[in-house]
């Protein structure tokens, strides 16, 4: 039997926790609060964690706090509930309750729970999203019962291993990166931080000082916190706090269930693919987010993941955490993300051994792969989901850029002797994804930091001895559509005033697109790491020319694979990244052919593009509108191929619209859908996609920023567009590699 | 002696005050008059010289000078409608505007904004990519050039945005605050091209490291410069047409003023410089000093605004931020939210839970009770029903308020949430109050300061209605109605008071020991600048200050701290004592032990604040009169809601007007002034100071 303790299989709390009595809860509230006390708690609970994130940002005075908000705070209910977290990184909001469910169920006895402790843990299996985040708890006891708990969790730059940073492109397994540190009761009784656990904690780290710096800030956030808890409870009363914390459970579940309930029950599923599990290795890998809804319940579960594999895996923790900011950008913002009531209403079924549950001893350090796809399938799955509400105001979005974070590292030593390292932040700039009423953003951020930023090249040459040669963004790299995929963007350098820069990559979606569209809307661009050898950019600049691609210089080009170490570039070498784009939204060919033209002219798609993916036909500054009509039929009637077609319409009542090309029609005969043009039936919902007219193209015909997968991967690698045989209105798409066949990405209930 | 005249035009009122030789204050308010501006600065500086007995021509015949706050550069930026600009780039970074670093997506955007992701969009472009050229040229991190600049192409460059009729360019290169070099070559051929364009770079406007913020400084610079110097030449053509030939000088964002020709020069400086009048004339107005540190809060129809004094000194912000760009002007850091007096209240779909804004009813249709078509209750309509603002005497009597409108619209949330008008009303002043304390503790607590220690000052049309609650959530000692009647147009009076001030900086980044040559040559540099400028000003010498700092922060961490430089000769001395100032500050701000001492210390700028300090009127002080109030003050009383008490209570009523020095008044009381009311609850006891300050000190009413 899998135990799901936290030692052999990742941590997943089942039913009551048994907690050592020892420890007693304080759970009386009072039964009534009234609206103006309720409301006036209720938002310095979320103003606590809002101030307790700057804290730790001011204390650490860390890059990692300031420039990629890698760390969240949060407020837990004495039983670990989530009451709110703050708005910083949304993966990282949800990992600490399972680290404080697991420390009251194991840390209870002993060493004991206690006023004044802290824990610290970066343990994956037990709750951490990978071993680099290091989570603080801190028990706030009131009247010596424990009334709540004050937790943070933050991204720390090195804590050991064998890749600087941690994101190893190489670990088999977990010994070969940072240990992993169960709940230890760091900070004992009085407050009093242990100095010899400290010492050890700081041992494993190439930046001791640094890892200290936000060990002390982690604490002062909780002592922030705590104290901002304690001062509610002078004021109020216990009870009434209790009350508040109780009401903003409630509402939130309420709120969320409420949400549910005006989806129709069903389960919606994305199947994804990431590659490469350890250097040189050109396999490709499923991964699958399956949403099952029910009712005001909600259930996610893993089915159809490949198993755990080289540096591809994750924790349960990890993957649950990636499923958090779709969840709550879609469902939770009308609650101020109150995840604790949305939490009640919502299941997580892993499996256990799968890539996205992986079981000990998997190496899980590095979540840039596993947890941004879990995110980017949730966001698929809940969007494909949410597309049956009727409603504009439901945000309902394509999967945003930077969907798998291209970690492309580098490190050395400059000329003047000191040692560097980084991995690019400018990623944090990605391209959101098209969303049901309007294009995505460009270079607009991501869906987990709700302040994603991307520092200034002048910062970036400051602090590493480089040079770059181009950042912008990238034209016609979101996915294209009736809304078009946010552009992501692209960059080179070259080294300078250093002789020799040392690389790593530890990525994916290199070979298959993970910005995956929405209802016919195309991929956006993959992610892609350059080096071109012995050029002649030297002598370039000396001429007085910035060259602007790599075309433009001499040299030979190295496509660079995702898990590769020890790349060692040199003075006359470039190394160029571009990173993942936003998926599109609905049939390219329905976009407005102006908004085709205006994209054309401010630069954001190329002129090819147009004709390309959009069927427009532009002469000069204008749209040719006739030539526009005609070349769209074409490539309509090019979707449904040769021979006379007379396809069947649908009968039948309206049930309702699985989203912008499809609806369900219920006759004598059973439900079948139908194309929401032109009525034409594609019969039962099981196995539709097998009674479109499909088109499978190469995912390299659909988007001129993705490049030929063959590079990378040795299956195929298609972009299916599943087209009305009617009227030939792309209805809905998906990445596929192989044989695989096309997959019921819908089932409704009876 | 000569009379000193301020005038600040607001959205919806322009505000005059003339100091008189006597040090006494005459106020003049009148409509603003958009979209031209000058009618309301004239009808209101005319209203303000009759308060003092002369005629317009007269009032500028004795006039030393004239200061003028004006948002019409703000106006440009917010409504969008700019200069049509050219943007000149480096070759490989015409993105860095467009980009906005992904944050300009949701920077400066309320939460409610950011959390749902399709509620924030980058705003338009204010410069489109059509319009952006990149130039061959290339500085590196050190300064020096790795691609010389290429100048035909900058040549056809220039002449592309010409042929394109632009109306201003901006110039912005990499690490040109390094090395200027090419920035100043292109601005030489952009004059010698196109001598009547404005123009404008980078390295001379804000020299400082990080190319996004200062690429949308000299971008907006370049936006706003050709509508606000057209303005600034009619303001100067209209006041010589009246006989007025001595300064004038318009209120920046820094907290200081600028003559007139500067401020044309780069008008991206008084972006932003609306609210900071009042913080200015906390931080230098004689009447302000008995209070120490001070919280300025400025409550009128749409918004709530904070800003700090202390030691005296105005707190600033590095950087700005407008309509989602932030860039490199540092400006009095005056935070801002949607609660006002036209607040809407409503109620949560979810929780059914009473909630305030941050929705505003605006001046139209406006609260309720304003009768102007508005159905939603609003904190105004709260504060009559609770009985605080008097439906007879609102502006005075200008106004007449709907009481029954207010209870129909107060009802209309209360039955929905099963609470009575009046509970209603309470929950939602209760709720307001919360969330300006709020604003109030993030920006001291999170900033290292604690609100315990600061004087509260209450200014502006709604201030005075809540600020007794929200002082004593806050635990500050005492709450200050500044001048009484005067705190309601308190920008303006800042503005009058205002000195002149350069403030000059650069980015310098290095890393101790520092070298004491060149600390004196990089602010000697800074300092003959502001010399030069303030002789043109005709500052005399022996009324200029000017001030040095340094930005340190440690070697890995990002916590930049601005220290001041002590006066005199650069020594190894005094530098060692920056570096203890530096680290001292740090712990008082971020806490002890939280330096990361092994990295060392870093400079990332330098900067000087240059003051030439003008002759300031005395403030006239009153005679103490005793403490009981004349007859003539009383005005009755009326029932209204007793926060302290939890009840409705009577409140005695007075005219403001009429209190004198020396004069109490216990609450449960309100004190009725033209412009604004002031609630004090049971045990708040006020004071009238010799300035006319309306004093509560907290401590006594314990």
């Amino acid at each position: 039997m899998t135990v799901f303790d936290g030692i052999n299989e990742c941590y997943v709390p089942e039913g009551p926790i048994a907690i050592d009595p020892s420890v007693v809860l304080h759970r009386e509230a009072d039964t009534e609060i009234d609206p103006v006390t309720y409301e006036v708690i209720r938002s310095s609970l979320w103003n606590i964690n809002v101030e307790a994130g700057e804290i730790i940002q001011r204390v650490s005075g860390s890059p990692i706090a300031q420039y990629a908000h890698d760390l969240n705070t949060v407020l837990l209910t004495e039983d670990a509930e989530y009451l709110y977290t703050g708005p910083y990184n949304l993966n990282l909001a949800v990992v600490v309750d399972l680290t404080v469910k697991w420390i009251l169920e194991f840390r209870s006895a002993d060493p004991g729970i206690a006023d004044g402790d802290i824990f610290l843990s970066n343990d994956p299996f037990v709750g951490a999203s990978h071993v680099t985040d290091t989570i603080m708890a801190m028990p706030i006891f009131v009247d010596g019962r424990l009334f709540c708990w004050a937790a943070s969790t933050f991204h720390q730059y090195d804590m050991g291993g064998t890749a600087p940073g941690g994101y190893s492109p190489d670990a088999r397994n977990r010994f070969e990166e940072a240990d992993p540190i169960p709940p230890v009761k760091i900070v004992s009784g009085e407050g009093e931080v242990r100095r010899d656990l400290l010492d050890w904690y700081l041992r494993k780290s190439r930046t001791p000082h640094l890892l200290e710096l936000d060990f002390r800030s982690q604490i002062a956030g909780c002592n922030y916190s705590k104290a901002r808890v304690l001062s509610l409870v002078e004021a109020y009363g216990a009870g009434t706090v209790k009350a508040a914390m109780r009401k903003v459970l409630d509402d939130g579940e309420r709120a969320f269930a409420r949400r549910l309930e005006a989806i129709p029950d069903g389960r919606w599923s994305t199947r994804g693919y990431v590659e490469s599990a350890l250097p040189g290795d050109r396999q490709v890998y499923t991964t699958q987010l399956n949403v099952t809804k029910t009712g005001r319940r909600i259930v996610f579960d893993q089915e159809g993941t490949s198993p755990q594999a080289g540096v591809l895996s994750i924790s349960y923790a990890a993957w649950r955490s990636g499923i958090m900011p779709p969840l709550v950008r879609l469902l939770c913002d009308d609650t101020m993300y109150a995840l604790g009531g949305a939490l009640r209403c919502a299941e997580f079924r892993p499996l256990a051994g799968s890539m996205m549950c992986a079981s000990h001893p998997a190496a899980t350090g590095n979540p840039g792969i596993g947890i941004c796809q879990a995110g980017s399938l949730a966001s698929a799955s809940l969007s494909r989901m949410l597309s049956t509400v009727d409603d504009e105001s439901q945000d309902v979005f394509a999967v945003a850029g930077t969907s798998i974070y291209p970690i492309s590292a580098l490190s050395g030593v400059d000329q003047s002797g000191n040692y560097f390292g980084t991995i690019h932040m400018e990623p944090m700039a990605g391209g959101l994804g098209a969303f049901r009423n309007a294009d995505g953003e460009d270079t607009g951020g991501t869906v987990y930091d709700a302040l994603a930023l991307a520092p200034n090249v002048e910062f970036s040459e400051q602090y590493f001895p480089i040079l770059f040669l181009y950042r912008r963004e990238l034209p016609g790299s979101g996915g294209a559509g009736r809304f078009r995929g946010g552009n992501s963007g692209i960059f080179a350098y070259t080294p300078h005033r250093a002789d020799v820069i040392d690389h790593y990559t530890a990525t994916s979606g290199m070979a298959i697109p993970t910005s995956l569209g929405l209802w016919g809307g195309h991929p956006g661009a993959t992610n892609r790491d350059l080096l071109k050898r012995s050029t002649d950019v030297r002598a370039r600049l000396q001429e007085g020319r910035i060259p602007q691609s790599l075309d433009e210089l001499g040299g030979e080009v190295e496509w660079i694979a995702p898990k590769v170490r020890d790349i060692l570039q040199y003075p006359d070498d470039v190394w160029e990244v571009r990173w993942a784009a936003g998926g599109g939204f609905g049939d390219p060919l329905e976009r407005e052919p102006e908004a085709v033209l205006r994209d054309v002219t401010r630069d954001l798609l190329p002129a090819d593009d147009a004709r390309r993916f959009y069927g427009v036909v532009l002469v000069g500054e204008a749209v040719d509108e006739q030539a526009t009509a005609s070349l769209r039929d074409e490539m309509r009637a090019a979707r449904l191929g040769p021979g006379e077609k007379r396809p069947a319409k649908a009968q039948g009542e309206h049930v309702l619209n699985l989203g912008p090309t499809l609806e369900v029609l219920r006759g004598e005969h059973g439900d079948e859908v139908a194309c929401r043009s032109c009525g034409t039936s594609l019969g039962a919902l099981a196995g539709w996609k097998t009674r479109a007219a499909s088109v499978a193209l190469s995912v390299e015909e659909v988007n001129s920023q993705i490049d030929d997968p063959a590079r990378y991967v040795d299956a195929p690698v298609y972009f299916r567009s599943y087209c009305c045989p009617g009227c030939a209105r792309a209805l809905d798409g998906e990445v596929t590699v192989g044989d695989d066949a096309p997959y019921d990405d819908v089932e409704l209930a009876e | 002696m000569s009379y000193v005249c301020g005038v600040d035009i607001g959205g919806t009122f322009t505000d005059a005050v003339v100091l008189d030789p006597d040090g006494r204050i005459h106020l003049g308010k009148r409509s603003s008059t958009p979209p031209g501006f000058e009618d309301g600065f004239f009808d209101a500086l005319s209203a303000a010289a009759e308060a003092a007995g002369l005629g317009l021509e007269d009032l500028l015949a004795r006039t030393s000078h004239v200061i003028h706050g004006t948002t019409v550069a703000t106006n440009a930026m917010v409504q969008l409608n700019g200069a049509k600009v050219g943007l000149i780039t480096t070759r490989g970074h015409r993105d860095v505007l467009p980009m906005m670093r992904s944050i300009g997506r949701v920077k400066g955007r309320s939460v409610e904004e950011i959390v749902r992701l399709s509620a924030s969009r980058k705003p338009e472009p204010i410069v489109p990519r059509s319009r952006i050229e990149e130039v061959d040229e290339r500085v590196d991190s050190k300064g020096e050039v790795v691609v010389r600049l290429d100048e035909d192409g900058a040549r056809e460059a220039i002449r592309r945005l010409v042929d394109a009729e632009v109306e201003a360019i901006a110039i912005s290169f990499l690490w040109s605050f390094i090395n200027p070099s090419h920035e100043l070559r292109v601005r030489e051929l952009v004059e010698e091209m196109a001598p009547d364009l404005f123009v404008t770079t980078s390295s001379e406007l804000v020299p400082k490291w990080g190319e996004y913020e200062r690429t949308a400084a000299v971008a907006i610079n370049a936006f706003v410069g050709p509508t606000t110097a057209a303005y600034i030449n009619r303001m100067t053509g209209r006041l010589a047409d009246l006989g007025y030939d001595r300064p004038l000088y318009i209120v920046e964002c820094a907290g200081g003023v600028l003559p007139a020709e500067a401020a044309a020069e780069d008008p991206v400086l008084l972006l932003g410089s609306g609210p900071v009048g009042g913080v200015v004339a906390a931080a230098q107005l004689e009447s302000a000093k008995p209070f120490g540190d001070i919280i300025v809060t400025d409550m009128g129809g749409t918004s709530f605004d904070v800003g700090l004094v202390t030691d005296g000194a105005p707190r600033y912000a590095a950087t700005s931020v407008v309509n989602q760009y932030e860039f490199f002007i540092p400006i009095v850091d005056v935070q801002s939210i949607g609660s006002g007096g036209g607040s809407i209240i409503w109620v949560d779909d979810f929780g059914e839970t009473v909630r305030v804004g941050p929705q505003s009813a605006g001046a139209r249709p406006g609260p309720a009770c304003y009768g102007r078509g508005g159905t939603s209750p609003t904190i105004s309509d709260a504060n009559l029903v609770l009985g605080y603002l008097n439906p007879d005497y609102f502006l005075g009597g200008a106004l007449d308020l709907d009481v029954g409108a207010a209870h129909a619209a107060m009802a209309s949330v209360g039955d929905r949430v099963g609470m009575s008008v009046e509970e209603t009303a309470v929950a939602a002043t209760r709720i307001v109050n919360h969330q300006m304390a709020d604003l109030i503790r993030k920006l001291t607590i999170e900033r290292g300061y604690h609100p315990r220690d600061f004087s509260v000052f209450s200014c502006g049309g709604a201030a005075g209605l809540h600020a007794t609650e929200y002082t004593a959530m806050l635990g500050s000692p005492r709450l200050v109605v500044p001048l009484g009647d005067t705190a309601s147009v308190w920008s303006a009076l800042g503005a009058a008071s205002s000195d002149l001030l350069y403030v000059h900086e650069r980015s310098l980044i290095r890393v101790a020991p520092f070298s004491t040559e060149e600390f004196a040559e990089a602010y000697g540099e800074l300092e003959a600048r502001a010399r030069t400028r303030l002789a043109l000003d005709d500052v005399d010498p022996k009324d200029i200050q000017i001030n040095r700092f340094a930005d340190l922060k440690y070697g890995g961490q990002v916590n930049v701290v601005e220290t001041p430089v002590g006066e005199g000769a650069f020594s190894a001395e005094l530098l060692g004592r920056l570096e203890d100032d530096f680290e001292a500050k740090y712990e008082r701000l971020y806490g002890k032990g939280t330096g990361h001492r092994s990295a060392g210390i870093e400079m990332t700028e330098i900067r000087i604040r240059a003051v030439g300090r003008k002759p300031k009127p005395e403030l006239a002080r009153g005679e103490d009169e005793g403490a009981e109030v004349a007859a003539s003050a009383a005005a009755g009383a009326r029932r209204a809601w007793d926060a302290v008490l939890g009840a409705f209570t009577d409140f005695s009523v007075w005219r403001g007007a009429e209190l004198r020095t020396g004069n109490r008044v216990s609450g449960p009381a309100i004190i009725e002034l033209a412009e604004t009311t002031v609630v004090l609850h049971t045990s708040d006891l006020l004071i009238v100071d010799p300035y006319g300050n309306f004093v509560c000190e907290r401590s006594q009413n314990a």
